[in-house]
């Protein structure tokens, strides 16, 4: 439709939309805000998602939904911004502050957020996560991690892999 | 009993170990934690060594380090007799010391290796490239990357022909258009010096590339260069002093050897500027 939306900022009241978790549960959020996911923004800007619609999301829950649309509202007026140029350096220290909250989560939960910011493409949460789990694993062994991420237990030859592996780079297991 | 976390583990993690999530979360990893990974299995031995993921990780750490307080590699060069600078010690040491606000950081030994005494005499400064480190001697050039703790001796080559103690002009930089790091170092085609003009070639070496050996250029530098001395790289070119005493009309200015098309240049200098 050629028709332009006119709801959008010009009047004060900021446009709705309505995401629907796999569970069925239904979360209104501002488009400005859904809008921080690549997959999102475009049925958002073909007017999708509003009224009684709503955009179905079957690969997210409630619980990992509401904990993206945290990270949403909070992100938003920043990223309208353009990457806010123009945020005064408390704006900065304070995303920065709810950041390193937003992901002293539960280990389980935050597998769930990065596989979520990872389908509707949040560039900005799947960087946090990411970074997030690149702190959580990069002191552990390699055996470790094989347990973490439950790969098989090694075959012997991959363990004597492993173990020349550890010989030669004994120094990075300190 | 320990049947539970494992179902927990295979109903939580299989769509986490996806490709493109692994290199996401790898990518943000210090390079000595990428070193251990290789060995957690196949799947992320192939990541860490695909040249994509190398070039993309360098970017990334790039970005990091501009945020830091800016470091500097030191190394001290020992030398074992009086006079003339001729006898290094081979005990090769880099410390890093980082300008914290307090100024009271202390460098820390992050590379240490010990050569056998004689191994090389004279050496040159040393140059760096994005963490890589080269030592050029009058023997062999060596390149040290300090994180990883791997070294190479670079190969042995036969194109100069004129005896000469000490270092031939070498330099360490990067190549964008392969994402490869080169080393390039001159040589002297003639035996001696004369009163003509001395004759000399370039050879580059491709850090981790396909041949393994010095590779002559298709060009010889259009002037003579300096020796014993360590090329400077400025975005994707070294730059070197010019043997003034070996030309007749030496230019004004130095000589520039792009790493990407490995063709040569002269950078002018304002005419009070040394050399």
């Amino acid at each position: 439709m050629a028709a332009p939306e006119s709801g959008d900022g010009n009047n004060g009241a900021a446009r709705m939309v309505t995401l629907i978790s796999s569970d069925n549960t239904r979360f209104e959020v501002e488009a400005a805000a859904a809008s921080l996911s690549q997959t999102l923004q475009l049925t958002i800007l073909d007017g999708g998602g509003g009224g009684g619609d709503g955009i179905p999301l079957p690969n997210v829950d409630s619980a990992t939904l509401s904990k993206v649309l945290e990270y949403c509202i909070k992100h938003a007026p920043a990223a309208a911004n353009g990457g806010a140029p123009n945020a005064t350096a408390v704006d900065r220290a304070e995303l920065e502050r709810f950041d390193n909250e937003f992901v002293n989560i539960d280990q389980s939960v935050l597998y769930s957020l990065i596989m979520a910011a990872h389908n509707l493409e949040i560039e900005g949460l799947q960087s946090l996560v990411a970074k997030k789990v690149a702190d959580m694993i990069k002191g552990k062994s390699p055996m470790e991690i094989r347990r973490t991420l439950g790969f098989p237990d090694p075959t012997p030859e991959e363990q004597a892999e492993m173990n020349a592996h550890m010989l030669e780079y004994g120094w990075a297991y300190e | 009993m320990s049947l539970i976390p494992f179902c927990i583990y295979m109903k939580t993690f299989p769509d986490f170990i996806k490709g493109e999530i692994v290199w996401e979360i790898l990518i943000r990893l210090p390079v000595a934690s990428l070193a251990k990974f290789k060995s957690v299995s196949k799947a992320w031995h192939a990541i860490i060594s695909d040249p994509i993921f190398v070039r993309e990780h360098l970017q990334c750490s790039k970005q990091k380090q501009d945020r830091k307080a800016p470091s500097f590699i030191i190394s001290p060069l020992v030398l074992l007799d009086p006079g003339p600078p001729m006898r290094f010690a081979t005990n090769v040491r880099l410390y890093q010391w980082r300008l914290e606000e307090d100024m009271k950081s202390e460098a820390e030994l992050i590379y240490g290796r010990h050569f056998r005494p004689g191994e090389f005499g004279p050496v040159c400064s040393m140059a760096h490239c994005d963490g890589l480190v080269l030592l050029p001697t009058n023997t062999k050039a060596y390149v040290f990357n300090p994180i990883t703790k791997d070294a190479i001796a670079l190969p042995a080559s036969k194109r100069n022909k004129m005896q000469y103690h000490r270092p031939l002009p070498t330099g360490l930089g990067f190549d964008a258009s392969t994402g490869k790091y080169k080393v390039a170092r001159s040589f002297y085609r003639s035996r001696h010096y004369t009163a003509e003009v001395v004759k000399m070639g370039m050879e580059v070496f491709t850090i981790n590339g396909e041949e393994g050996k010095w590779r002559e250029t298709v060009v010889d530098p259009p002037f003579p260069i300096l020796n014993s001395q360590t090329g400077t790289h400025v975005n994707g070119c070294l730059f070197f002093f010019i043997d003034k005493n070996n030309h007749q009309r030496p230019p004004q200015g130095l000589l520039r050897f792009s790493l990407k098309d490995e063709t040569f240049g002269v950078t002018p200098l304002l005419p009070n500027i040394y050399p």
